[in-house]
């Protein structure tokens, strides 16, 4: 069995450590949720997904809508499929953190800066770091597009349930 | 303008139109011995529109006249409609680079190879030193993967093609300064390229994927297809029936994920007909 799945109890909450690529050969059902009041997801690992992945994941946290669940650190790969994928981000979900891209057009580098609640957004909207630099100190500019990167933001998709 | 009619004197079988709005897309034309194929190079078009004239059938290839690759683009896909059958079961890398790319070639038989594979694509892939290169290319492999070592041979089997478990599928990388190509092929042509074209569009059209196959207990989730199209700049994808099928996938390098995401996608799909059935059609028109 691949090992893409690192549970662990903390107090309330079970933090569930994702790692590596999410494809066919994740066996998610091996590791229950049941019972857990609060489950926050750690994607700071993740390095790929593919569309078997995407269905697993939705199988596996589908049945739990009444259990609080926090997605932190989200790679851009994982905020494409909230955005693009109905259930991968469920109506008891609420992304804390996720990483945007910023671009150098001097230098050609890319950076992925950590956008986190409280910070860089909220509920008053997106709250910009102030400056990005590159390698050479260079302003880098944000690199998606906004209405669509941010849209599980925008459309009311991203709940805090306190 | 020279160089692109010069271009195109090279190929007279192969039917160029350049259509900027699509209201102004004409019939097309039957193929015939004069004209093999047609491609229609379009701006300015919805990505929807572009899927619907393609779910549509009523022509193949589809190559925006705005991205970066534009000419390399349209000069692989001349090269390609005018070999068919070559592409897709000799050695690929010509069509798509005119001087030697850096390449690795990595062949397999099942899908329990797929880490000792990962295991050479991942170095070879940071030498691109593009992280959206490195990120879509990670996520085009994984489907493609799947598609050959999985659905295939699923595919393979309820068409009644034979598989035979010797015969052997195989993965290609390669880029220059300008793109990086991902290229996939499976020994037993079992894929309809049209139905992935509409299957596509069904998806792409909505605003959210929902998971249609949610259901099925094997393969994918009925959305590989659109994460090949939307994680690549050129999606190509060519199949005769028995013999093979070689998916493609193009990333163009030096782009940021912003322009990435506005590019207008290529597209390009040809079932190889049985040998004659291309005339046959033609004598009873």
């Amino acid at each position: 069995m691949k090992n893409n799945v690192m549970l662990k109890n903390e107090g309330d909450k079970v933090v569930v450590k994702l790692l590596g690529v999410l494809d066919e050969e994740v066996t998610f059902a091996a590791y229950s949720l049941n019972g857990a009041p609060n489950i926050v997801f750690d994607f700071s690992d993740v390095k790929g997904i593919n569309s078997c992945g995407i269905r697993e994941w939705i199988r596996w946290i589908g049945p739990h809508s009444k259990v609080a669940m926090v997605y932190k650190n989200c790679p851009k790969i994982i905020v494409d499929q909230i955005n693009m994928v109905d259930g991968f981000l469920p109506s008891n979900g609420f992304v804390e953190s996720f990483y945007v891209p910023y671009y150098s057009n001097e230098t050609d580098e890319e950076k992925h800066i950590l956008f986190s609640y409280g910070q860089e957004f909220s509920e008053n909207g997106i709250h910009y770091p102030t400056q990005v630099l590159d390698s050479k100190n260079n302003p880098m500019d944000i690199d998606v597009i906004e209405s669509k990167y941010f849209r599980f933001l925008q459309k009311g998709l991203n709940k805090k349930v306190s | 303008m020279n160089r692109f009619k010069s271009l195109l004197n090279q190929f007279k079988n192969i039917q160029v139109i350049d259509c900027q709005s699509i209201d102004l897309l004409p019939q097309p034309l039957f193929p015939s011995s004069e004209i093999q194929s047609t491609i229609i190079r379009f701006s300015h078009w919805t990505q929807n529109q572009m899927l619907e004239v393609a779910a549509s059938g009523r022509f193949q290839v589809f190559l925006n006249t705005n991205g970066q690759l534009a000419d390399s683009e349209l000069f692989s896909s001349l090269h390609i409609q005018s070999n068919p059958k070559e592409f897709l079961l000799s050695d690929p890398i010509p069509f798509w680079f005119q001087n030697d790319p850096t390449k690795l070639v990595l062949s397999f038989r099942k899908k329990s190879e797929k880490f000792e594979l990962m295991r050479h694509f991942e170095p070879f892939l940071e030498q691109t030193e593009s992280r959206l290169v490195q990120e879509n290319a990670r996520l085009l492999f994984q489907e493609l993967f799947m598609n050959a070592a999985i659905d295939a041979p699923r595919e393979a089997k309820k068409h009644g093609i034979a598989v035979d478990g010797q015969k052997e599928s195989q993965m290609i990388f390669a880029y220059d300064h300008e793109k990086f190509v991902l290229s996939c092929f499976d020994p037993y042509g079992a894929l309809d390229p049209q139905a992935v074209v509409v299957r596509i569009h069904q998806i792409l059209s909505k605003e959210n994927i929902n998971i249609l196959n949610f259901d099925r207990k094997k393969g994918g989730a009925g959305i590989g297809s659109s994460l090949l199209f939307r994680y690549s700049s050129t999606l190509s994808l060519v199949v005769e029936e028995g013999k093979g099928t070689r998916v493609s996938c193009t990333i163009p390098l030096k782009i940021g994920q912003k322009k990435f995401d506005l590019l207008e996608k290529n597209l390009q799909f040809i079932k190889i007909p049985p040998q004659g059935e291309l005339y046959e059609k033609q004598r009873n028109a």
